[in-house]
């Protein structure tokens, strides 16, 4: 260590590494939170339902979205990203997820929140089966760390039905 | 590059490591040399070779042991690709350009929401995106996946190959499961300016061949 | 990278002999050859090094848990970083309280060369000389 170029060397990687041990342990605090979050969507209309040329049905439904996810913010958190989707089953196809709305939930003062809109993707099926479907709608939120580990989880809304003739 | 950078930043920890070993070393080789003074050149040729091959096994020592935690953690995390550098800003304000992501590929099915890394037929750089159709089938298994990018407007399918409306599993590389902010600027310095790589890899060279410890 | 007692010996004893032909060559090459900082001077500088900035990384992420704020956490571990360069890198004095005497080179020209064999009783000279 008998020059500034070593002691500069040296502090530089040592300060570095202590940094990553920092982050890493920023990163495991975030298990320490204990999240409650809660959520309600309500259908308040189906705008349309038609089966489109090339065979597939889409639907275009008015939702309104509320929820609290206040807990899941800690002083890691960037941000929260949230989603809205429906998913069903079909003869053909054991799982579909499409997703119907999204945002960004940049801070906890906005992760109580509630939205009333359409559905901002197509819910667009592969092949004819959504006459009269049963499905469940399910809001997924994925935390963004500032650093380290993300983590995502789900609230699962069953009980909402499409009707059962085109409209 | 980013393996340069991953290469550059061993380099100086193993420098400090082998200080003590390669200074030793040299002592004793300096001592020999002013005991042999006046006779023959080519032992105080030989010695010279000899440091040299010294630095050159130590170098080579470290690219090695860098190619070796690569290959490692590739298969740990059973990704192609263990460690991406964001280049685009689509996935804004999530991750900016110059973030590192950590990528793990499980056999899990994929689902809605996930932030995958995938590479289209034709484009050789990775896409890093969020998940947001599936429709897995019932017989087979197989997934057919429509990606966005949290900061486009629309979905994906202008990105895939032409006429490719899904992504299957064979085009995921992996998901994204950790990150890290900032650290993967050097890496696009590296690729959009690569006279900077040059620059870095010709100091590197020049500084172990001449450094004296 | 530690600086342990044993090892400041060996290394005082070969950085002489070391030192002594630089200074021999000082003039051709043009290099000043001095050290300013001496081998307990080194070592105290490393352990101060590591105590700064560990107490500033512990105190950095309690502060910053507790306040919730991650922007507190890395100023305060950026000012233990800049604290630690202001003491560590520049050639302080205090770090050269127990300087080691070379000889000069015109005395060097003087006596003979030893041979490798009594370098251990080099080794003892120049540690009794701390």
């Amino acid at each position: 260590m008998h020059s500034f170029g070593y002691r500069a060397n040296a502090l530089l990687t040592f300060a570095v590494t202590i940094l990553a041990i920092l982050c890493a342990f920023a990163s495991l605090s975030d298990n320490l939170n204990v999240p409650n979050p809660s959520a309600h969507v309500q259908v308040l209309s189906i705008n349309w339902f038609q089966k489109q040329p090339n065979g597939n049905d889409e639907v275009s439904l008015t939702l309104n979205v509320s929820a609290d996810l206040q807990s899941m913010f800690t002083w890691n958190t960037k941000q929260v990203f949230v989603f809205l989707a429906a998913e069903y089953e079909t003869p053909q196809n054991s799982l579909n997820q499409v997703s119907l709305w999204d945002g960004i939930i940049p801070s906890k003062e906005h992760a109580k929140f509630w939205t009333h809109t359409a559905n901002k993707y197509r819910f667009i099926d592969q092949g004819s089966n959504l006459r009269g479907k049963e499905f469940n709608l399910t809001l997924h939120w994925h935390v963004m760390p500032k650093t380290g580990k993300m983590f995502a989880d789900k609230i699962v809304m069953t009980g909402y039905r499409l009707p059962d003739e085109y409209r | 590059m980013l393996k340069v950078s991953f290469f550059f930043f061993l380099r100086c920890g193993f420098r400090n490591l082998n200080q003590r070993e390669k200074k030793t070393s040299k002592g004793r080789g300096r001592e020999r040399k002013m005991g042999w003074i006046g006779e023959t050149m080519d032992s105080i040729r030989s010695l010279q070779i000899r440091q040299v091959l010294n630095q050159a096994v130590s170098l080579g020592m470290i690219v090695t042991s860098a190619l070796i935690i690569w290959k490692g953690l590739m298969c740990i995390t059973g990704s192609e690709s263990p460690v991406v550098v964001v280049l685009s800003g689509s996935m804004e304000p999530g991750f900016k350009r110059g973030d590192i992501l950590f990528l793990h590929m499980s056999k899990d099915p994929i689902r809605a929401g996930e932030i995958v890394v995938f590479n289209v037929d034709g484009r050789e750089i990775p896409i890093v995106h969020r998940v947001i159709k599936v429709h897995e089938r019932q017989d087979t298994g197989e997934v057919d996946v429509l990606t966005k990018g949290d900061n486009n407007f629309g979905d994906d399918r202008l990105l895939y190959a032409h006429g490719q409306l899904w992504l299957q599993k064979h085009h995921i590389m992996g998901r994204a499961v950790g990150f890290l902010p900032y650290v993967g600027w050097v890496t696009i310095i590296m690729t959009e300016k690569p006279i900077i790589k040059y620059v870095l890899i010709g100091a590197l060279g020049l500084l172990v061949i001449t450094s004296k410890e | 990278m530690t600086v342990d007692d044993e090892s400041i010996d060996l290394k005082a004893g070969l950085t002489l002999v070391h030192t002594v032909e630089a200074h021999s060559r000082t003039k051709q090459i043009g290099l000043s050859y001095t050290l300013p900082m001496d081998w307990q001077g080194q070592k105290q500088a490393e352990l101060l090094m590591q105590i700064i900035l560990g107490v500033f990384a512990v105190a950095a992420f309690v502060v910053g848990y507790s306040m919730g704020s991650f922007q507190t956490m890395l100023l305060i571990y950026a000012g233990g970083v800049g604290l630690t360069t202001l003491f560590i890198v520049p050639n302080w004095p205090f770090f050269n309280r127990h300087p080691l005497n070379w000889l000069d080179p015109v005395e060097v020209e003087r006596h003979p060369k030893p041979k490798p064999q009594p370098l251990t009783s080099k080794k003892k000279s120049s540690s009794k000389h701390k």
